[in-house]
């Protein structure tokens, strides 16, 4: 009983150490919450953190906490953001948006990533939210796939069951249908069934799709063998994937969403009221393309680069890459 | 200051996760069932809850549904398990796999925004976060209380002997598998209470959210309870015990994980150093004479 009594006088004394992360008077001090560890979540961190550095010239503390996908942990870390009165918190992606958004009411928040509409931010009081989107349209993803496959008719699209690719996907089938193509589409739960799922995709498949959807993109190798024993091109959304196999893919530089967040809370933190500030979405495509990988598929590079040119994309090739 | 919101913090937090902390520890104290399902059940209250409120449905109703589809789950799982023919750990990874699959087509997308949604506690934290807290603790308390009462009376008496001994209960004539079916109906339901009231705090439900929280919930309470054994110098916890170890558990729990989050911890490490001070705590809390009695 002794020796409890003082365990908990220790954990009193951790509590009353509650005070060693509270920010300095001079400084503004930024909470940006990553929910989970991601490449692109640190390209997204460090575009946020080099662009407010040139565009914000008073000494600024950025805090950087990764919740490991913990509901709890991130509850927490959004709670004690809150509590330190940090001057922005920066949520990455959908739930800690909403989470920070339902426990965050007097604090700026800018939500990176996150699908968030005009309209829900104007409900909300007060309205305490800038946006920036990251998702690019899929009549736009589907027209440079047709654009580059003009004979295509059957394409695969391997998702998630993650909250915002689910909406994307009924707009990619839409979006093929109009142009001629039909889009069947394989939900995949969990990783560890990413390689029997892909397995089964239809013979008559003559590519495969991915969206920018952070499970699929974790497994991209397993498709990218699959891919390349059925000399079938693997196209994706985002930069990362085709570093890591891929072969091509028309998406947006990650760190750029961090950029154009930063400009956000930049304004932000300059005096502009934050529910004036447009939502941002990602307008700027480039196509990132792995030679490597477009071999292995048995592909070539001549149909991609005039449809990029056509549609004025900028097209970037993979230093490193299978 | 930092003190009062550290306090804040570890109470709000500690309030939505109680009900699905009380329905683990009936479930693993009683039942003597690790039941899996609890994760799904809290996601399954959630997602009902949403999706009914998002279709313009009362926000009582809502919840009194969402209830009563937690409960079914526990029926679910209770029949999944009927006559011991699949073993209580599995049927509970079964019925959550059913239930992953359930509680996405419930919803029909992977996550619903309830930000601007009314729900059962929006108008209070529209008039303060402490008016908003009250409530939520007003039903939290509300549903624990209840199935304290239950747990106290007969019909706690039969799941604990089911729990200890269904072989003799069956031989005494009682209809074991209706008081199984009864106990996980509600262990589950109470998962549901807690989802419910989460998905309102944190302005959404989603499929992914009750991910680890039975294993969190266990942890919890074993840790409660041992606490509770060396304080009162006992072997075996009453009902209010138990409950009190729960409340413990889970307080604990929450305010390990928020002091160190407050001291500038990297929460990548947060769990492993978690982990230690909780053993540490653990092996500081129980004396070696008790544990020879335990043995």
């Amino acid at each position: 009983m002794k020796k409890l009594t003082q365990l908990l006088i220790t954990l009193l004394c951790v509590a009353a150490l509650a005070s060693c992360d509270q920010k300095k008077p001079s400084e503004i001090t930024i909470g940006i919450i990553e929910p989970l560890e991601h490449t692109a979540m640190n390209e997204i961190v460090a575009g946020f953190s080099d662009t407010l550095k040139q565009l914000y010239h008073q000494p600024v503390r950025i805090k950087v906490e990764n919740a490991q996908s913990d509901a709890n942990l991130q509850r927490a870390i959004i709670q004690k953001m809150h509590d330190a009165n940090y001057d922005m918190i920066i949520p990455i992606g959908v739930g800690a948006s909403q989470m920070s958004l339902a426990m965050v009411r007097d604090q700026p928040i800018v939500s990176l990533a996150s699908d968030l509409s005009d309209s829900t931010r104007q409900q909300l009081h007060p309205c305490n939210v800038a946006v920036v989107h990251d998702e690019i349209s899929a009549k736009q993803l589907i027209a440079f796939v047709h654009a580059v496959y003009p004979q295509l008719t059957h394409l695969m699209l391997i998702h998630s069951a993650a909250d915002k690719v689910f909406p994307e996907v009924t707009e990619t089938i839409a979006a093929g249908k109009a142009v001629g193509i039909t889009v069947d589409h394989l939900m995949v739960a969990t990783l560890p069934e990413l390689y029997n799922s892909a397995q089964s995709i239809p013979a008559q498949t003559q590519a495969i799709l991915v969206l920018k959807d952070s499970l699929i993109v974790s497994g991209i190798s397993t498709l990218a063998k699959l891919a390349a024993d059925r000399h079938l091109p693997l196209i994706t959304s985002d930069q990362g994937s085709v570093q890591d196999g891929a072969a091509f893919s028309l998406g947006v530089h990650e760190r750029q969403i961090g950029v154009e967040g930063a400009k956000l809370a930049a304004a932000v933190l300059n005096g502009q009221s934050i529910c004036n500030l447009p939502v941002v979405n990602m307008e700027k495509l480039t196509v990132f393309v792995n030679p490597n990988a477009l071999q292995k598929d048995s592909q070539t590079l001549a149909p991609i680069q005039t449809a990029a040119d056509q549609m004025h994309y900028t097209i970037e090739m993979t230093k490193t890459g299978v | 200051m930092m003190l009062a919101s550290l306090i804040s913090a570890i109470f709000t937090q500690s309030l939505t996760f109680l009900p699905l902390a009380l329905g683990i520890s009936i479930s693993y104290s009683l039942l003597r069932a690790t039941d899996m399902t609890l994760d799904g059940s809290f996601v399954l209250g959630a997602a009902v809850f949403a999706r009914l409120v998002t279709l313009g449905i009362s926000p009582v109703i809502a919840g009194l549904c969402a209830l009563i589809a937690g409960s079914l789950a526990g029926v679910m799982v209770s029949f999944i398990q009927r006559g011991g023919r699949v073993d209580p750990l599995l049927a509970g990874v079964l019925a959550t796999f059913i239930l992953t699959s359930g509680n996405l087509a419930l919803m029909g997308r992977p996550n619903i925004n309830l930000l601007t949604q009314h729900t059962l506690v929006s108008t209070a934290f529209a008039q303060s976060n402490l008016a908003g807290w009250s409530l939520v603790a007003l039903y939290s308390l509300s549903f624990c209380l209840i199935s304290c009462l239950l747990v106290r009376s007969r019909f706690g008496l039969m799941l604990r002997a089911l729990g200890d001994n269904p072989a003799l209960l069956k031989r005494l004539g009682t209809p074991v598998e209706t008081y199984r079916l009864l106990g996980f109906a509600l262990t589950n339901s109470l998962a549901a209470v807690s989802g419910i009231l989460t998905a309102q705090t944190v302005g959404y439900a989603d499929v992914g959210m009750g991910f680890g929280m039975t294993l969190t919930g266990i942890g919890a309470i074993i840790l409660g309870q041992q606490i509770l054994r060396a304080m009162l110098k006992r072997t075996t916890l009453r009902v209010a015990a138990e409950f009190s170890a729960c409340v413990i558990g889970v307080l604990l729990y929450f305010f390990a994980m928020n002091g160190l989050l407050r001291c500038d911890i990297n929460p990548v490490y947060l769990k492993m150093i978690l982990g230690i001070i909780l053993i540490i705590f653990l092996r500081s809390a129980v004396n070696p004479n008790q544990k020879r009695a335990q043995s």
